[in-house]
């Protein structure tokens, strides 16, 4: 069967981590202190090269925007490049978190059907 | 000293990255690698750049091909590995089959694979020998067609009164025998074949074979029974024996139930 094309505005639950995350370090967030704190939070290992992959959808997307830094000595001369959330990313999570709720909503914590 | 990561893995990644990636994802591992290194050590830190390098290629691989590919290719891995999941869920499924599948498949390629070696190795591959075409064999067979053994008085006078080949050698048929190594106390059974002398000139045994057949032709010179003794080994032998070096001294080791003594070595120059 052909794939349905994704919906533009839904996000996954890597891309929600991530945005997440660029939220919690506010102005810290790069691609080491993103990864560190996704990792933190969830116990996950998270590899570069699927970091800077979902990072560039989102880029494209327009969740993100993204600035350089000076060439750094502690990188070997390189800069790092730093993520900031953008109105339509942070719409998006609302509305990923929406729509999650509306799915939780009746349920309890254990998955039982809640009495109302 | 300053750690530094481990290079193939850094190479992997610098050519995994796509461009615009490149110098942050490479700045990020080295910056984590530096803060590893000098509070877990340098081990663990090589270890979990290689692990980060590892998990990091398909993700890579992937969006280059998305970003650069033909669309031809671009679609063409998500259909394989569709398809891939499809037949190994199908094969699941139906695991009888898969096993009669698997089994006819080992058998015909087992059989296929013997087949080809023999056929290879019989007629298809050319002899180890300069000139392997003009090579030939003389066989003396019965009235029944069976071949029977030339009598070496026979050998003699074809050799002396032939004009169509080069030269004529003889070789008996072969068995095995014990070769022991004294030097190394080892002993193996190897097959034997008795040849005249001129067999390796005739075969143009390049390689190694001017000190042992220069000694086999000085034994004619010899006495009969001293002549009996002299042997070749099989450059295998040699090998497998002392490693090859040219400088042993051969004559130390015994062929056990002949009592004869190896004059050198055989080297093929195939």
């Amino acid at each position: 069967l052909p794939r349905r094309p994704a919906d533009h505005a839904s996000l996954g639950e890597f891309e929600q981590s991530l945005l997440l995350a660029i939220t919690h370090l506010g102005d810290a967030g790069y691609g080491v202190t993103i990864r560190q704190e996704i990792e933190r939070r969830t116990g996950r290992e998270i590899a570069v090269g699927a970091l800077y992959t979902s990072l560039d959808r989102l880029e494209r997307k327009g969740f993100v925007s993204s600035t350089m830094s000076e060439p750094m000595p502690e990188r070997g001369g390189r800069s790092r490049r730093f993520y900031a959330l953008r109105p339509s990313g942070a719409a998006a999570l609302k509305q990923a978190r929406a729509r999650l709720e509306q799915m939780w909503a009746g349920l309890t914590p254990n998955l039982r059907r809640s009495r109302s | 000293v300053t750690a530094r990561p481990p290079r193939l893995s850094e190479a992997l990644m610098r050519w995994s990255l796509p461009r615009t990636d490149r110098e942050i994802g490479l700045g990020d591992l080295a910056e984590e690698f530096s803060t590893r290194a000098s509070t877990e050590g340098a081990r663990p830190a090589r270890a979990w750049y290689r692990r980060q390098v590892r998990r990091s290629l398909g993700p890579n691989i992937t969006r280059y091909m998305a970003e650069h590919a033909p669309a031809r290719l671009r679609l063409a891995p998500a259909d394989w590995i569709r398809d891939l999941r499809g037949g190994v869920r199908s094969l699941r499924s139906t695991p009888g089959f898969t096993l009669a599948a698997l089994g006819v498949l080992t058998l015909g390629i087992g059989a296929t694979t013997a087949i080809f070696s023999v056929v290879d190795a019989v007629a298809l591959r050319p002899l180890p020998y300069a000139d392997d075409a003009r090579l030939m064999v003389v066989r003396e067979t019965q009235k029944a067609g069976a071949p029977s053994v030339v009598d070496p008085r026979d050998f003699v006078d074809w050799r002396a009164q032939q004009d169509v080949f080069e030269d004529l050698a003889a070789a008996s048929g072969s068995n095995t025998t014990d070769f022991v190594d004294r030097s190394r106390g080892a002993q193996e059974r190897v097959s034997v074949l008795r040849v005249t002398a001129n067999l390796f000139p005739l075969l143009r045994d390049c390689a190694r074979a001017g000190p042992f057949v220069h000694h086999l032709e000085r034994g004619r010179r010899q006495r009969p029974h001293r002549r009996a003794e002299r042997c070749v080994l099989a450059a295998s032998v040699w090998r497998r024996s002392h490693g090859g070096r040219a400088n042993t001294d051969a004559r130390q080791r015994r062929v056990v139930d002949r009592g004869r003594h190896a004059a050198g070595v055989h080297v093929s120059c195939g």
